[in-house]
């Protein structure tokens, strides 16, 4: 195993070169998870400042305003016209709302129209709030007065089947963050790939070196597999080494989309470990490697949905991004975040796709590696 | 009798149109520092190539140690040394990493490794920089590096394919004076060459290789005796008629005179004190003379006569 200690201690030389995308990768993981945590807490109701006016002063009128005060704050300011005006245009309050006199009459009668008045400054959205609850409140009264309740039991019912709040919370918040690191790999894989190891190969495919190594008694079959190994075996330490440092942020929660998101990891990885070997085929210079490197990484992430959500992107784009393998992987990995429409059979057909991306970068590389071998004879 | 360790028998390799390798044939035997001598573009690299398998040839036949050469034949590789025209080293490994994974091709035992990268490491005198990688080495330290990567594994048949090129003077005659050492430990060597003084001063045989053909082999007295000129003399004369050119001309063993730039050169074939002759016949004459050299025959005249150009001109 000469030919594979060599790759690995050539390959160590290019380790900074991981280290850098190790570190690039965790900023920008960290960042985006903790951002994400924040943006995505529980959903909380806008409270607004609401001064109401009961000019129908009924058990019924007071029923409502203890509604409104359990989701909004109930602001005691005169209730002459200049003072209401002046308080909604120093933002005192929010909401000027009035319960006009005949409301519990009219509800009694099932009569909808008439029943408030209201002062909002023009153009704010959030008002519209108050607008659907009270709209929500009546309607309810009125359903179960319908249902034949009497219009104090429609009120009481009314109010106790409204305080029911469902937390809303994003299905996505763990999920989202995860995949976003997740998708970033496909990234910083194809550049690390390229960058660490293209070098490595244009070294021992050098012509003197190839030649050289031809010229020992170690079979040329035998050359290839220990090389082939220690791409693998590099291969493999650096989707471990992102998948355990994934572990280390989330502390060690290994559920069934780890282990899924790991596997579509090791299926890209493979893809991104045949490009390092095809593009060290097809440039000569180490120093061009980054540029290559740059213009596959950051064209195809781009293309593909790595940076941008898939959802944002084009028909025409998606269309192209199918004929590149980080669109399945990236595909793949959303799939983790949506339970809804999560389907191991479809998930496994996206690794597939993958893997055979892989194989035909492979047998490209080792096409392209014996007609140059040709040539020279 | 010593056993032939290379037998190359007619042997023709086409680049296309070109013809690399005409009917090239080639015995060496063991205990031998053979030269191949010829101007760039010779085919002295593409029979070496061919030799190692490393290019494949239209015709011909190639024996190693009596065995056919093939590019499987692994059992006769274990037993060449190859130091290639280009250096092939590691830029990511020390000098030491370098010598240790050459050597670890042909030789898995770990402790006999070490004790042969130590004694290659000595051999070539690179004990001050076995930490150094490859760039921080001067041209001449980096040859000897090739040249240990070549040879830390004892082999039994060394191929060397110009390995001084662009080399200085000290580290040539350190090379050159490496190579006798090794072939006076036993190896069979193959040193290809363009430059005819190292050829002369290392090789025990030597052949003259021009536009992929064999044109002469021999030791270096032989392949002299093969021509014609057996001594050239240059002497320095402000005056030279054609009178005493004709008289020069008329001496039994002298077949060429030419005066130029107040240079009288005098080609001899055969004979005795030709020097003494000749400037005799310039005194009687009353020509005086400055500086007065006498030179044997040299490889270049050899091609020369052969040829019709010389080594150094081909190169152009």
């Amino acid at each position: 195993m000469h030919l594979f200690k060599i790759f690995m201690k050539i390959s160590l030389t290019k380790i900074s070169t991981i280290i850098m995308y190790m570190v690039i990768t965790f900023v920008m993981s960290v960042v985006g998870i903790t951002s994400t945590v924040e943006n995505n807490s529980i959903y909380v109701n806008t409270r607004l400042k609401v001064c109401i006016v009961n000019e129908d002063n009924s058990p019924e009128s007071y029923a409502l305003e203890e509604y409104i005060a359990t989701m909004h704050d109930i602001e005691n300011i005169e209730t002459n016209k200049d003072t209401l005006i002046d308080s909604l245009y120093y933002q005192r309050v929010n909401y000027v709302f009035t319960i006009k006199e005949g409301y519990a009459e009219k509800l009694e009668r099932s009569e909808t129209d008439g029943l408030f008045s209201n002062c909002t400054v023009p153009g704010v959205y959030t008002t519209e709030l108050m607008d659907m609850q009270l709209d929500n409140y009546v309607k309810t009264v009125l359903g179960y007065k319908a249902s034949g309740c009497s219009l104090d039991e429609a009120v009481e019912k009314a109010a106790s089947a409204l305080e029911y709040e469902t937390d809303i919370k994003m299905n996505t918040l763990e999920s989202s963050s995860n995949v976003t690191y997740f998708n970033f790999l496909a990234y910083v894989f194809i550049s690390i790939m390229i960058m660490a190891f293209s070098p490595v190969f244009i070294t021992i495919n050098s012509k003197e070196i190839r030649n050289r190594t031809f010229c020992s008694p170690i079979p040329v079959l035998q050359q290839t597999f220990q090389s082939m190994l220690g791409l693998t075996v590099c291969s493999m330490a650096v989707v471990a080494i992102f998948f355990i440092a994934y572990g280390f942020m989330c502390s060690f929660t290994f559920d069934r989309s780890y282990w899924l998101a790991f596997l579509n990891g090791v299926a890209f990885m493979l893809v991104a470990a045949g490009l390092s070997l095809l593009v060290s085929m097809l440039v000569k210079s180490p120093n061009a490697v980054t540029a290559v490197a740059n213009i596959l990484g950051i064209g195809m992430s781009f293309l593909c949905g790595v940076f941008v959500p898939q959802e944002f992107l084009g028909d025409e784009v998606l269309m192209i991004a199918r004929f590149l393998p980080a669109y399945w992987y990236v595909k793949a990995n959303d799939m983790l975040t949506n339970t809804a429409v999560f389907s191991i059979n479809e998930y496994l057909s996206y690794i597939i796709i993958e893997l055979l991306f892989a194989a035909v970068i492979f047998i490209l590389a080792m096409v392209i590696s014996k007609v140059r071998v040709k040539e020279k004879s | 009798m010593a056993q032939t360790v290379v037998k190359i028998e007619n042997l023709v390799k086409r680049y296309k149109d070109l013809i690399a390798l005409d009917h090239f044939n080639l015995e060496i035997e063991q205990g031998e520092v053979f030269g191949l001598l010829g101007p760039n573009g010779s085919g002295k690299t593409t029979a070496i190539n061919c030799l190692l398998s490393l290019l494949e040839f239209d015709k011909g036949n190639i024996e190693i140690f009596g065995k056919e050469m093939t590019p499987e034949s692994y059992d006769i590789k274990s037993q060449i040394g190859i130091v290639m025209q280009n250096v092939a080293v590691f830029e990511e490994l020390t000098v030491y990493e370098n010598i240790d994974y050459f050597c670890g091709l042909y030789v898995k035992d770990k402790t006999l490794r070490k004790q042969y990268v130590e004694e290659a490491i000595d051999f070539v005198s690179l004990r001050d920089f076995v930490k150094f990688r490859p760039k921080k080495l001067s041209g001449g330290l980096l040859r000897r590096l090739n040249i240990a990567c070549g040879i830390a594994h004892k082999p039994k048949l060394i191929i060397l394919d110009e390995p001084t090129v662009a080399v200085d003077p000290q580290s040539r005659n350190s090379i050159l004076e490496g190579i006798q050492r090794l072939n006076e430990q036993g190896a069979t060597v193959i040193y290809t060459s363009h430059y005819m003084e190292e050829v002369e001063q290392i090789c025990t045989r030597i052949a003259i290789i021009d536009k992929g053909k064999n044109l002469a082999i021999g030791t270096k007295d032989e392949l002299k005796s093969m021509i014609k000129n057996t001594e050239t003399i240059v002497i320095e004369t402000a005056f030279a008629d054609e009178k005493i050119i004709a008289l020069l001309r008329e001496q039994t063993h002298i077949y060429e005179v030419v005066y130029e730039d107040g240079r009288l050169t005098v080609k001899c074939s055969g004979g005795k004190h030709n020097l003494i002759k000749v400037l005799n016949i310039l005194r009687e004459n009353d020509i005086y003379f400055g500086k007065v050299y006498s030179q044997l025959p040299t490889l270049n005249d050899v091609f020369l006569e052969i040829t019709g150009k010389h080594l150094r001109d081909s190169e152009a």
